[in-house]
Order: C-alpha cells, then structure tokens, then sequence
C-alpha cells in the first residue's frame, strides 16, 4: 500500500499543479472573454465529468499513444508511466475545478475592474491585483475539489497507465484489486486512507466557500 | 469661464436609445443633471474610456483620447491610459485591500505608501488608514474613493452620483471639500447628479440632459428661470407648466390666450395660432394687496385664485394656488419669507394675483401634456 | 492558505524527484508484462522463480485482455502480453504488433461452477440450475470475458441458456463473479478453476465437451527492446518447468490435454 500512496501522491500532486494552472486559465478565458466557439468549448471541456471514465481513458489512450501528436511531436511516451496517470487524473478533474473558477471569477464586481482601469491598470495588472485576488476562494475550492477527484480516479487512468505495481497503480487501483481478490481487510484499509485525505479536501473546499467575516 | 478643457462630441446607437452628447468643460465643477436613463452614467463611462462609442471625438487638456467616423476607429485610447478619474456611485472601493492599499492601488514607485497616506490625511481619514472597506462608514468610504482618484493625478475629475447615499451633513462637508479640491487644483470635474439640490451646492455649470441628449448649458440660475425645451423644465420638475396659443407677437410682449384668459408675455417672435408650453415662473407671481395702489408689477396678467397650502423653507414661502378658473390650473407662488404678512394665506382664502410679463417664459411649441395635478 | 500552497509544492517537488525514476534501473532488465487479471493468484509465484533464475525482473500490469490489447495497439511499453484468451491475441498478430512466431497457448482453463460450502445448494450437474434455490447465477460477461462466454455456450449446449436467463448476473470479470458468489449476493458463480482452487466451498467442473476450450495464449509484443528477454520469458512460461506450477493452479496444459 505504501508504494500506492506514493504514485497516487505523485499522481495527484502533478494533476493538481495542471489543474490549477490550465484551470485558472480556461476559467479566466471562459469567463472574461468572448470568441466564437466559446460555448463549444465549455461543453468539450465539461465532457469529463458526464462520460463514464473509461470512455475518457479510451480517448486518452488515442491522444497519447501511437500515432498520436503528443507522442510523434513532442517525443512524450506517458502510456504506463504515472505521468500518463497524471494527464488522466487532470483530465477528469479539470472540469470540476473549471465550474467553481469560473463561477468565481464572473462574480467579481466588473465595476471593481473599471475602477482598477481608470487608476491606471493594465489589463494583466487588472487581472492579478483584482480579479484573481477577488477570485482566489472560489479557484481554490475548485482546485482542492479537483484534487480529490483526481486522488480518486480509476478508469481512466487505468486505462492510460496501466495498474503496475509500484510504477502506477494508485489507491483506488489497490481498493479494487483488493475487493476482487477478496482481500477485505486491506480494501477497507486502503479506502479508509482514501476517504480521509478525500475528507480533509472536501473540508477545505467547504471552509473556502464559506469565509469568514473580515 | 477658463478655457474649455474637457470636450465631448460623441454618440452611440442602441436598439432603443440615442446618446448624443456635446459638452466642454473647463476648470470648474459642471453639473451633469438629468432624470435616471438620461445617459448621465453612460456619458461618464464612455469619457473615461470604459464605454465605446459609435462615433465623436474626445479631447482632454489638448490630448485626443477618442476619435471615430462611425466606420473606422482611428484612435482609442484605452481606460488605464487616458489620466481621467472615476468615483463610483457605490465607491468601488477593493474589499480585500485597505484603506491605504486602496489609496496607492493607483501609484507605483517606492514613495507610493507615503504619498497614499498623505492623501489620507488631507481627507482625515489618517486614522482609519489600514481598516478595510467594510470598517468604513459611507463618507469615510467616499472619500477614500476620491482620495484614491485624485492621487493619480487626473487630468479631469468625473463623479457618479458621488453622495447619493450620505445623510445630508456629510454630504454637505464632502460638497464643501469636493469645491475646495476642485478649486485647489484647477481639474475639470464633471458631476452627475439628479438631485437640484445637489447641483446649486457644488455646480458653477449645470448641462441638463434627457433622453441621451444635452438639451441645455449654462449657468445653474439661468437655466432654472428659463428652461430652453420642455425635457429641462420636466427634468426639473418645474411647477406652472401652462398650455397656452399665440395670439399675436407685439412690440410691447407676446400675447397668449391661456385657455381664455389673455397672458402678456416677454416679447417673443412666434407666428399666432402656434401652441406653446409656458412656464410661469413662482418668483414672478405676486399677490395683491386689496387696500393698497397697483405697483408696475401688478399691472398685467390678472387672476384670481384660492389658497391650497402654503410652506415655509429656510429662505422662501411658498404658497400653492388653484387659479379661479377657468383657466383652470394649480400654480406655486415662491416670495422670500417675510412677505405677505398682512395677507390672509391660509387654505381656502381668495385672492388676487398678477404674474410679471418677464416672468412668463414660453418653452418651444408642443410638448406632452402637462400633469393634470401639477 | 499558505499551508495548502505549501502541500502543493511539496508535492511538486516529489513529482519532479519522481520523474528521474520513473524507467526503472537501466542496470538489469526489467520487463513489463500485460498479462489477464485471473492470472494475479499464478503470476507471483511464477515470476519469483524466473528471476531467481535469470536474474530478470518482471512488472505486471493486470487488467482485463481486452484492455491490455487496446492499450498495446496504441503503443503501450509492454514487453509480454498475457492474455485470457486467444482471439485477442491472434488479432494483435493479424496487425503486425507481436511477433508472429512467439505466440503460443500457455495455459487452458478450466470452467468450473462454484458455490459457497453454507449456501446449502447440491448441485452434481448444470441441470440442477433449474432449480428454485438458485435464484443468482453469477456469470462473467459472455461478450468480453473467455470464461463468460464459454458458461453461455455450455449452456446453450444443453438448452438451459434461455430457461436461466432471468436468474443470471453479469460481473464485469470472473473475479467479480466470483466474489459475488462468495460473498452470497449470489447462489452460484461460473468462474476459472485457477481461481477457485485453494477456496473452500464446493464445485463441479464443467464438462468440456460442453464448451470450446479456453486457451490462454501469449506473445512478445513487437518492437520491444528487451525482445531477448521476453523470449526468455514467454519460453519459460509456456515450458515444463512452469507446467507443475500451472496445474497446481487449476490451468491445464495444452500438450497433455488430448485434442
């Protein structure tokens, strides 16, 4: 279980820095800004969450594998490595983060930003010293929640990484390993793990979506 | 009046709105009046370069900051460049900044705390310096806002509706102070209100604007005794709006056939026959002693009337009346406070009262009716 | 706040200290073996004796055999595939993605139908399915598992498929068969002999005319670098000193079985 813990941790630690990264970014496109194919691209983006996640990792599988982009282009091999399970693992929680962002991100009083402009910011300046800061409670909850399901996610990463000892089986894949080999006690013992570290996420999330009064 | 150094010539298209604004500032405080969706706020956005319009030209101390044929765009400047100043009806104030933070949002360099609390301290507000918005009470929160405005050094000052939400002693000091920055530091500041109040303390100008368009500019107290159009005279909520026809233009005034009662007006050339809006104005009803010989004021425009109530303000009486009719109307008799004293005003009495030719000001030809219980 | 940013780059900086370990020693071969889920109990065992062999160390990755063969046509490092069938493995041949002569029936299964020792069921043939006490058969999915597919075509064989219909629950793999069984959300379970063979309970092995014979076949996955090594492999695998291993586990072996 130990060598589980920590692919899933790098697993997750990666996918939560993509998340964040791409996520804050779509979210500030998504929100902010107006261009053809805007909505189509909110409903691929949204996909994720809706299809079962083995059609994600079959999907992935094309998009990684032979014949692929990302493999002849940019010389990245990622099937059956864990940072093949990192790009599934973000792949699906990506969604769940964008929605929370977003969300935040469009509430924040445009006339704040007016405000921000007519003193003399930049549009970037605008964008870090208003509406991120402005944003951060609600990106961050997006992101812790987007962090958990990626710690929790199986069938697409299954798919694109394989379930190898050591290398990239996760703890989900060891929950399900376990149940099938009829090895109880060690299922529930990894799903106790994984509900506690899914808890303390959930926790957070609920704490920043709550503030407290200033 | 300096020279202009704010000028606006702009208009924009929407489905069911016009907005066509000609406007010129120079160092002093303009009122920008107008009933709600007159444009008011629309027209400060699109000088500050929050709002773009279809076409015009806008020009700041010499600089062009706008300028459009409609088709092309050829220049314009955008918002964090054009050195125009914005306060927010609802200040705009950061939440997650303080007071301080508020103010040096706009300055860069290493002096910038300094120098944000300086301003601070000019608006005394040195000792709520690092409370947040939310610690802050509504004056002291505009003027946080103004602070934060006026320490980037505009070139032009322009106000939303700045004081709407203070009771009326902060809202005189902040009035006050506002006139005295304006003055110390020679800005244009355009100042968008829709209270008359509001206008007479701070405005030296005042351009009344309605339906997307300045109807009129001028000084505060010409403009009130003598709206151009109807849309002033209504966006002033001026009472003794009267339908009248020309009879005839003469040398000695314009005579109007008020419903059957003849009116001597100011000499005007108008063709007879033509219906016009008259505005009579309160000041320029007398009432007549009964005992005592006719003055020259008393001289024309005769009738009689019954007292409905009468008000006295700080520095007025206003006395309201239904004339004896017909004409039938209800008129507002305005006369500085010590007047009238032998006269019997109280409801229901009957008097004489003569209106001053100067005072009948005739409003461009046909407007909307005028409210039956004016 | 501070502290979550503080996790995350914790945990970014495993991630980049993971990534220089992510392909294991370069100093002895390491293989990676795609091999059928069933295979988890045998497998171990197997492949400690191969090492200590040949000093040749091997990384399994289970999954279900139509996965693994996905994940191989796209390109998936797997030096060996292990399948659970031989459809699978054929097709792979047909597109060129093993070499063609490495590939080989390892191991044949055997289908047996099991039930638990309390459930008080005494099945002795398949026709005993009809009776009312068996309300569950478990049954792994006859479309994409080997087992499933030869318990329908017993079935079928002796014309109980449509009776039984109603009464069956389709698992994703014998595993889940059988745990459904086990765990008495079933009556009965079609599942693998090797699966069940150290269980207690009671079984009844399917008749094997009744069903076309599960072999399970192997080979090397075409431009693998460690191709030497795998050969290795796969020979060991389907060779006679595995073959003691494979029966103790319930396969049969394709040489001894008579045609």
């Amino acid at each position: 279980m130990l060598s589980a813990l920590i692919v899933s941790l790098k697993v997750v630690g990666v996918a939560t820095l993509v998340i964040g990264v791409v996520g804050t970014l779509l979210a500030l496109l998504l929100a902010r800004v107006r261009f053809p194919g805007r909505t189509l691209l909110e409903l691929v983006l949204t996909l994720p969450l809706v299809l079962p996640p083995t059609v994600v990792g079959f999907f992935l599988l094309y998009v990684l594998g032979r014949g692929s982009p990302v493999r002849d282009w940019l010389g990245l091999d990622l099937l059956f490595t864990w940072q093949g399970a990192a790009v599934a693992a973000s792949a699906v929680g990506l969604p769940l983060m964008l929605q929370s962002a977003r969300a935040a991100i469009a509430a924040v009083d445009p006339q704040l930003e007016d405000a921000a402009r007519t003193l003399g910011r930049s549009e970037p300046e605008v964008l870090l010293r208003v509406t991120l800061p402005l944003a951060h409670r609600g990106i961050l909850a997006g992101l812790f929640l987007g962090a958990a399901r990626a710690l929790g996610e199986f069938g697409a990463t299954l798919m694109v990484a394989g379930n190898i000892a050591g290398r990239t089986r996760t703890l989900p894949m060891v929950v399900y390993d376990a149940a099938l080999n009829g090895d109880l006690a060690l299922a529930a013992q990894t799903s106790l793990l994984l509900s506690g570290i899914a808890f303390l996420a959930l926790f957070a999330t609920r704490r920043l979506e709550q503030p407290a009064q200033r | 009046m300096s020279a202009e150094r704010l000028l606006v010539d702009i208009e924009k298209r929407y489905p069911a709105f016009h907005l066509q604004v000609r406007l010129s500032v120079g160092a002093e405080v303009m009122v920008l009046y107008g009933p709600s969706g007159a444009g008011k706020t629309m027209t400060l956005r699109a000088i500050a370069g929050l709002l773009r319009p279809d076409r015009g030209e806008i020009w700041l101390d010499g600089r062009l900051l706008f300028r459009s044929d409609g088709r092309q765009r050829a220049l314009n400047v955008p918002a964090h460049r054009r050195r125009v100043g914005l306060v927010f009806q609802d200040y705009a104030l950061f939440p997650h900044l303080t007071a301080l933070e508020n103010v040096a949002f706009g300055l860069r360099g290493p002096g910038r705390r300094e120098e944000a609390l300086r301003w601070l301290r000019r608006m005394r507000l040195e000792h709520v310096a690092h409370h947040y918005p939310s610690q802050l009470s509504g004056g002291q929160k505009q003027r946080v806002a103004i602070a934060r405005t006026l320490a980037t050094a505009p070139s032009a000052l322009l106000l939303d509706e700045p004081f709407s939400a203070l009771d009326p002693d902060a809202k005189g000091r902040l009035q006050r102070e506002l006139r005295e920055l304006q003055a110390e530091l020679g800005l244009p500041v355009l100042y968008v209100t829709h209270s008359l109040e509001d206008a007479f303390a701070v405005g030296h100008r005042i351009a009344v604007i309605a339906e997307g368009k300045v109807q009129q500019v001028g000084r505060l107290e010409e403009v009130l005794s003598s709206p151009a159009s109807w849309q002033v005279a209504r966006a002033f909520g001026l009472p003794n709006l009267v339908r009248a026809r020309v009879r005839a233009a003469a040398a000695d005034g314009l005579h109007l056939d008020w419903d059957g009662l003849e009116l001597l007006a100011a000499p005007r050339d108008l063709p007879s026959g033509r219906e016009v809006l008259a505005y009579i104005r309160p000041e320029e009803v007398r009432f007549i002693y009964p005992d005592r010989p006719l003055s020259a004021a008393v001289r024309h425009n005769r009738l009689r009337v019954r007292v409905v109530e009468q008000r006295l303000g700080r520095d007025f009486r206003l006395v309201r009346v239904r004339t004896v009719g017909p004409p039938w109307a209800e008129l507002e008799v305005r006369s500085p406070p010590g007047t009238y004293g032998d006269l019997p005003l109280d409801p229901d009495s009957e008097l004489e009262a003569a209106i001053r030719p100067a005072g009948i000001v005739v409003l461009e030809a046909t407007g909307p009716p005028v409210e039956a219980d004016h | 706040m501070r502290a979550a940013i503080a996790v995350l780059l914790a945990l970014l900086l495993a991630a980049c200290a993971g990534r220089e370990a992510a392909p294991p020693d370069e100093g002895e071969t390491t293989l990676l073996v795609s091999a059928a889920a069933n295979l988890a109990d045998v497998l171990p065992p197997l492949l400690d004796a191969f090492q200590e062999q040949t000093g040749i160390r091997v990384q399994v990755n289970y999954g279900n055999t139509a996965q693994l063969a996905a994940q191989i046509e796209r390109g998936a490092p797997v030096d060996l595939f292990l399948a659970a069938d031989r459809q699978h493995v054929e097709t792979l041949a047909a597109k060129g993605l093993v070499l063609p002569d490495t590939v080989r029936v390892y191991a044949r299964g055997r289908l047996v139908l099991w039930w638990r020792a309390d459930s008080g069921l005494a099945l002795s043939s398949l026709e005993d399915l009809q009776s009312a006490s068996v309300r569950r058969i478990a049954i792994a999915n006859p479309d994409q598992a080997p087992y499933g597919a030869a318990a329908r075509q017993a079935l079928q064989r002796l014309g109980l498929w449509e009776a039984l219909q109603p009464r069956l629950v389709i698992a994703e793999n014998i595993q889940q068969a059988f745990q459904y069984a086990r765990s008495g959300n079933a009556d009965v379970a079609f599942t693998a002999l090797s699966l069940v063979v150290n269980e207690s309970g009671q079984r009844l092995e399917v008749a094997r005319e009744l069903y076309e014979p599960i072999d399970q076949a192997l080979a090397v996955v075409k431009g693998t670098p460690r191709e030497a090594a795998a050969r290795r492999l796969a020979d060991y695998l389907a060779g006679p000193e595995a073959a003691a291993l494979w029966q103790r586990y319930g396969y049969e072996l394709p040489a001894l079985v008579s045609r």
